[in-house]
């Protein structure tokens, strides 16, 4: 929430100085553009930073004040290969003899976006203030040789088994941020370079090893590229 | 099969010698296959739409059977690319490339009848161009795959659209076109059973044939 807290200020103050900064702009732009911002970016979750990658992408208004589109990125486990979870199997129940295995964990979001943008120093550096609203699913899966399962069986059915039916769970999501990309190519100015931090709230996810707050309230840093035209 | 590889390429050598098209090849290695080759030609029907045919083989590193994992066999594809040029000005380029592929993959470490599975692989690619010079380029986009087993087992949602990346750098001498070609980005499917991560790396060589000004920036086969 101290996150939150310092964003809607610094919005606030961005939004006013933004809007004395496109008093004095020519916007030479005309007709409806396109963005496209793919993008690694980094989840501060207990105890460690999920790694995950991504885009943007969506359209701009004739004066590229205002984009929208949509918003799509994962935690994928490979990339996150240093993260495990211990699942401590009880009641007797064992997998393939163990009775403590080591998970991994990923997850994905989707959804839709709205950001208010301006454009300082000469039309190099970009700033946006984008807010997304969309789903997110999230789980925790055996690794390595615990993915081959000792009766032919999917993985997913005894993963689901192994943690009481929910081993993945998913709800809504909502991000609000600032962002900021710089355009050092004077032939191209097309391309910009750049990132932003984003405060994520989630709503209605649970899982087993999860509980119900395990992407809810934490920062997310992005960077990346920016195509804009 | 073969045959309607055959019927394919000839109705498209047929329908119009004089337009546009592009010939070209792949060889690369990622996260599925140890190795992969991919042949394609392309040929231009309007100002903005093009079409195309696309050939790729590859030898399992680790693919899925019944969504169960396998680490050796052959995979081949055979479909339509569907080419769109949303935008061009003489510094970039932005297309929208539709392909779809019949799959084909075969392993003998999981047994299903017929000793493999057919399928089908849906790649939508945005995909943005620019010119960095005038014989270099670099291409910046997104892969949406959709792969879909339909035998032995269906299995309608072997992997799912995921943000995969990618990228290329490219150099042009005069009609010929030499790219390397990148993918990165996470992949999911199958309640979680397949995929978890995808990367390609790959190395392009393409050739314009009826093209009319080799300054365009070129259409790029992913």
């Amino acid at each position: 929430m101290k996150f939150i807290k310092f964003l809607i200020p610094v919005s606030v103050l961005l939004f006013i100085f933004s809007t004395k900064t496109f008093a004095q702009d020519q916007v030479t732009k005309s007709g409806i553009g396109f963005y496209f911002n793919p993008h690694y970016s980094a989840m501060f979750l207990e105890n460690h930073v999920g790694n995950a990658f991504g885009f943007n992408l969506g359209i701009s208004s004739e004066n590229r004040k205002w984009t929208a589109g949509f918003r799509f990125f994962s935690r994928s486990g490979p990339i996150n290969e240093h993260q495990e979870y211990d699942l401590v199997l009880t009641d007797g129940q064992t997998y393939k003899g163990k009775t403590v295995l080591k998970l991994g964990a990923d997850h994905g979001y989707v959804g839709l976006e709205v950001a208010y943008n301006f454009r300082l120093s000469d039309d190099k550096l970009l700033l946006r203030i984008p807010v997304s609203f969309g789903s997110i699913g999230a789980g925790f899966y055996n690794k390595g040789e615990d993915r081959i399962t000792p009766d032919g069986r999917r993985v997913s059915e005894w993963e689901d088994d192994l943690q009481a039916g929910n081993d993945a769970g998913f709800g809504t999501a909502l991000e609000i941020g600032v962002e900021a990309f710089y355009s050092p190519f004077e032939n191209l100015p097309y391309i910009a370079f750049g990132g932003g931090a984003h405060y994520t709230k989630t709503f209605g996810y649970e899982s087993f090893l999860g509980g119900d707050d395990y992407y809810n309230d934490k920062l997310r840093i992005t960077a990346g590229m920016y195509f804009s035209f | 099969m073969r045959v309607l590889v055959i019927v394919l390429i000839l109705f498209f050598v047929k329908i119009n010698v004089e337009a546009q098209s592009t010939f070209g090849l792949s060889l690369g290695t990622s996260r599925t296959d140890n190795h992969t080759e991919s042949i394609w030609y392309q040929k231009s029907i309007s100002d903005k739409f093009s079409v195309g045919l696309q050939f790729r083989n590859g030898d399992i590193k680790y693919r899925f059977i019944n969504a169960r994992a396998v680490q050796s066999g052959s995979v081949q594809h055979a479909g339509l690319v569907l080419g769109y040029k949303i935008k061009e000005t003489e510094k970039f380029r932005f297309d929208f490339n539709l392909s779809g592929t019949y799959r084909r993959v075969n392993s003998d470490e999981v047994e299903v009848e017929g000793d493999g599975t057919n399928g089908f692989e849906i790649d939508g690619n945005l995909l943005l161009g620019f010119k960095v010079s005038n014989n270099v380029f670099f291409h910046a986009g997104t892969l949406l795959r959709y792969v879909t087993q339909t035998s032995a087992d269906a299995i309608t949602d072997e992997q799912l659209p995921s943000p995969i990346l990618t990228n290329a750098f490219s150099y042009q001498a005069n009609q010929n076109l030499f790219s390397l070609k990148t993918y990165f980005g996470p992949a999911n499917g199958a309640g979680g059973d397949t995929l978890k991560f995808y990367w390609q790396v790959s190395v392009g060589f393409q050739r314009a044939i009826n093209s009319s000004d080799s300054n365009d920036i070129p259409f790029l086969n992913f």
